[in-house]
């Protein structure tokens, strides 16, 4: 089993939006899927995804609406926004623009010591 | 609702969670275990997603409100020790600040009242004076940077007619100052400008209390005539009680307007005279003061090449209005701030410290909380809450208190503050003690508030204790610090009170009464009849049976009132301007002025009875104007000019006399002119008389009780002539006294302040100590049972508290140190710094302490060493 780690900061917001952008979903699918991406690799408290999504809803990112699940129980599933898209989209872009560069830089690195 | 939605999302989580564990084997009571463990903290979560609402906030300090009044209620002496506390400290500050604001912050009651300025004029040795007649109305005819000028002159009536003979206090005012002031009158009109020229129609303006007190608000007013010393003046208009003439000082309200340019006295035909007039102008729109300034100088220049000999050597000054009425105060009641803010600090450190104490026994509550997942700026706020709770209570109370302590200031200021009619709570000071009771809320509230949230579960309760003694006693000492400056303040205060009543006055008040006499328009018709009325008068008080002699001035020394003129002394070199001769008081007098007032004779003699019209003038000068005018030379037998060569009026000098504190016990040796030379008042020009007729003053030296004879003496002098009328009278101690009042009421307010804040300083020592010694039982308990003395405890903690204030008293003597400086201009014959008062100070300061320590020790050291012991 590979080690665990901490989340960076501000991923999780990614993470959430990302996971959401697939389509409506409740907090508890949010979870799963997140660690099944994941591959248990983050570690993350699941109750601390929820102060996420209220915030995330409030900044008007989300919406969401309370529907059945398939257990039959009444769920309240979250969707993504046009603002919350466009975020989604911006914020991907960056993080792709700082995984290259610390990638750089960490090859650089290993390739100086060599 | 928003909580139940929330509620029903986490509960779907963890059911699912619990869900497909037990689909993986699990029993329902481990699954749900395993479900709320990866879950994390519920109520913690639920906390920090109400938390991201910006809605929520207000719901939640609704909540805090409502649990800081309950947590209030359940703790009711400590919230009434606070409140109480408080309230004394923001009302104080509330009451000085709306003196403050009245008197120096709000605009003058005037329409567009920073355009208002005031004009006068200044000599090298009479650096402000009133402007002569005739200069201001040349000022008013050259000015451009004023709309309009307007004059006024202070004036006693005699008003005779439908009823009793009364004296009231008026203005003598030109027809522009009315509407330079835009005033409009309640009822009629105000003068019209031929009205204010010599030969108009008498006509007359009176005050509202007037018009209510003796004419029943009667609307015929207008057109009847009223009697005025003798004059019928016809009655034209009311002027509001809203409105006031620019005073600085309130004594004297003014119930009476007649023209200024109406009176032909010589003094206001002449340039050399300066009777007492105070020119206000309006700047026109855009205008400032400095350029008034600007433009005066040049006006001045030209008038002193047109008229050398009365305005070579003439300054103009021109001043904002409001500055010119509140100048004197402005640093005073800046003192004054600054000492009651002192005293709120002190409150402040003082209710802190009752947190604080109250801070241990709701350390269970707290921590309780933070396990149980409230967020730590949520404790954080909830504390501040509560003290902005207490705050707010406090400020109301403090409001209450503040609104009766301006009446009192207000009632105990005449002739201390200006502007007193103005003083009471307005929008401003509301907020003042709005803005006043938060920040206290958060001064006091943020230290207890910050110690709660560092603490959990992990933090043991004796660490905290241990820490929140620590600020406590910085608390302690910081009151202590605080207290100092203001003791010492008050200290010097009483000391200069002291000294000031031993210095000598240069006369005896005891025993003198003094009252202001008006002569019948019968007696003050001629010059003779003048002459004749006072000798006759004084015949009339020195029989009565009780009184010992009896003799009249035209103004009193130390009554705020003196007239001054310049001289010449014969035989020296001729000045070519009214600037270039020295002045001297000038004191109009009968001849039995000198042994009334038991003022020594050094050499020559005094005024006598043979110094009438009939003989050449002479003058009898002071030991100042001997030193200073004829340092080398016997002065007796030269001859003084007043007023100056060709115009003036020759005297003789005949003898020396010691020199009287004409200024007050105080102000003497600052005053600029302090010669004094005294004339007899029948030798003296008709202007002179007149105003002795008007209202001279009578003083009489009585065997004993002197306000006892008061009533006699007004009917002495009334029976004769029932057209004469007496008024204010006061005994002379009495007059000395009020030179003082000032600064005894600047003592009061320094006292007051000084007392509240030894009494909190020794409220929060003992609060710490009887605290500590409650902490400490056990202790005691132990080292009693291993024999310690009753007397060593006693001292270990006595010594604790005197080390707590010996710490507050050496930062308090440095802090007065570079304080008492503010205050050294009130000062008088005690230094700012003067150790014995620093000293006197701190070793007082230091026995309170002391005290406050000395009873909570007392009770620790009588405690039975095996209940102290049981009692962990």
């Amino acid at each position: 089993m590979p080690p665990k780690s901490d989340l960076p900061q501000g991923t999780l917001d990614l993470l959430i939006l990302k996971v959401i952008a697939l389509g409506p979903i409740h907090g508890y699918a949010i979870a799963q899927r997140i660690q099944q991406i994941s591959r248990d690799v983050l570690q993350v408290q699941q109750g601390s995804l929820y102060p996420a999504l209220h915030r995330l809803e409030y900044k008007g990112f989300l919406a969401a609406d309370w529907k059945e699940s398939d257990t039959g129980r009444e769920a309240k599933y979250y969707r993504l926004t046009a603002k919350g898209r466009s975020h989604l989209n911006t914020e991907t872009a960056d993080w792709k623009r700082l995984v290259t560069a610390i990638g750089l830089i960490v090859n650089f690195a290993d390739g100086e010591s060599r | 609702m928003n909580d139940d939605r929330l509620d029903r999302e986490l509960q779907f989580h963890l059911d699912q969670l619990a869900a497909k564990y037990i689909k993986q084997g699990m029993s329902e009571t481990a699954a749900r275990q395993k479900a709320s463990q990866e879950f994390g903290g519920v109520q913690q979560v639920k906390e920090e997603c109400r938390d991201t609402r910006g809605t929520l906030w207000i719901e939640s300090t609704v909540q805090d409100v409502r649990f800081a009044l309950r947590t209030l209620r359940k703790n009711q002496a400590l919230t009434i020790a606070v409140i109480g506390t408080l309230a004394l400290g923001i009302g104080a500050n509330t009451a000085i600040f709306s003196v403050v604001n009245g008197v120096l912050l709000r605009s003058l009651p005037y329409p567009d009242p920073d355009r208002l300025i005031i004009v006068n004029e200044g000599t090298k040795d009479l650096p402000l004076m009133s402007a002569a007649y005739l200069n201001y109305l040349d000022w008013r005819k050259l000015t451009r940077t004023c709309e309009d000028l307007g004059a006024m002159r202070y004036s006693a009536f005699t008003l005779t007619g439908s009823g009793n003979t009364e004296r009231r206090w008026g203005r003598l005012a030109s027809a522009s100052l009315f509407s330079t002031l835009r005033v409009n009158p309640m009822l009629g009109r105000t003068f019209r400008p031929e009205e204010d020229a010599p030969g108009g129609k008498p006509v007359v303006l009176i005050s509202e209390s007037l018009w209510t007190k003796r004419f029943s608000r009667d609307n015929s007013i207008l057109g009847r005539t009223i009697t005025l010393n003798g004059t019928a003046y016809t009655v034209v208009g009311v002027l509001p009680s809203s409105f006031q003439f620019p005073n600085h000082w309130v004594d004297l309200p003014d119930d009476i307007a007649v023209p200024l340019g109406q009176d032909t006295d010589a003094v206001m035909q002449d340039r050399n005279f300066h009777p007492g007039i105070t020119v206000i102008g309006r700047l026109k729109p855009g205008q400032t003061a400095q350029a008034a300034g600007a433009e005066f100088l040049q006006i001045g220049q030209a008038l002193a090449q047109e008229y050398p000999k009365s305005n070579r050597g003439h300054s103009i000054l021109i001043a904002a209005l409001k500055d010119a009425l509140v100048s004197q105060v402005r640093s005073r009641l800046y003192v004054l701030m600054g000492a009651v803010a002192f005293v709120l600090l002190i409150a402040c450190a003082n209710v802190a410290n009752l947190m604080l104490a109250r801070s241990t026994s709701r350390q269970p509550e707290i921590a309780m909380r933070i396990a149980l997942g409230a967020g730590r700026f949520r404790i954080v706020r909830q504390m501040l809450t509560e003290s902005v709770v207490l705050a707010f209570a406090g400020g109301m109370a403090g409001l209450l208190l503040a609104s009766v302590g301006t009446t009192i200031l207000v009632k105990s200021a005449p002739g201390v503050l200006p502007r007193l009619q103005e003083i009471g709570v307005d929008g401003r000071v509301l907020a003042f003690s709005v803005t006043t009771s938060l920040l206290t809320g958060l001064l006091f509230g943020l230290a207890p508030a910050i110690r709660y949230s560092r603490s959990d579960l992990r933090t043991s309760v004796r660490q905290i204790i241990s820490g929140s003694h620590r600020l406590r006693d910085l608390l302690v000492i910081g009151e202590v610090a605080l207290a100092l400056p203001l003791l010492v303040a008050g200290a010097l205060m009483i000391r200069t009170i002291w000294k000031l009543q031993d210095v000598n006055p240069g006369f005896d008040p005891h025993n003198v009464v003094a009252m202001q006499v008006s002569l019948s328009p019968a007696a003050a018709s001629t010059v003779a009849s003048i002459r004749r009325a006072y000798p006759e008068l004084l015949a009339r008080l020195a029989s009565l049976p009780s009184v010992d002699s009896a003799a009249a001035i035209l103004n009193l020394p130390m009554d705020n009132n003196d007239s001054s003129a310049p001289i010449w002394i014969e035989g020296r070199p001729r000045p070519r301007s009214q600037s270039d001769m020295p002045w001297a008081l000038m004191y109009p007098t009968t001849s039995n002025y000198l042994s009334v007032m038991k003022i020594p004779l050094i050499r020559g003699r005094f005024i006598n009875d043979h110094d009438d019209a009939q003989h050449p003038s002479v003058t009898v000068i002071d030991e100042v104007m001997a030193r200073t005018l004829f340092p080398n030379q016997d002065p007796i037998g030269l001859r003084v000019w007043f007023g100056g060569p060709d115009e003036g009026l020759p005297s003789q000098i005949v003898g020396i006399v010691g020199h009287v504190k004409q200024g007050g016990l105080d102000d003497d040796v600052n005053a600029k002119a302090r010669a004094q030379t005294y004339v007899p008042m029948v030798q003296m020009p008709a202007f002179f008389l007149n105003i002795a007729a008007r209202g001279g003053t009578v003083v009489v030296r009585a065997e004993s009780n002197p306000m006892g004879l008061a009533d006699a003496a007004r009917t002495a002098i009334t029976s004769a002539d029932p057209g004469d009328t007496v008024s204010n009278v006061r005994s002379m101690p009495e007059i000395v006294s009020s030179t003082l009042t000032s600064r005894r009421f600047l003592l009061a307010l320094l006292g007051t302040f000084a007392a509240i804040a030894l009494l909190l300083a020794s409220v929060g020592i003992y609060g710490v100590i009887s605290y500590s010694v409650s902490q400490r039982t056990r202790e005691i308990g132990i080292r009693m049972a291993l024999g310690a003395k009753r007397g060593d405890i006693l001292k270990s903690i006595v010594g604790q508290g005197a080390t707590l204030a010996m710490a507050g008293i050496a930062l308090g003597i440095v802090a007065s140190f570079f304080l008492t400086r503010f205050i050294s201009s009130l000062l008088f014959g005690v230094g700012s710094t003067d150790p014995i008062t620093f000293s006197g100070v701190a070793i007082a300061l230091g026995l309170v302490a002391v005290l406050a320590s000395l009873l909570p020790a007392l009770r620790g050291s009588r405690s039975d060493p095996l209940a102290a012991l049981r009692c962990e």
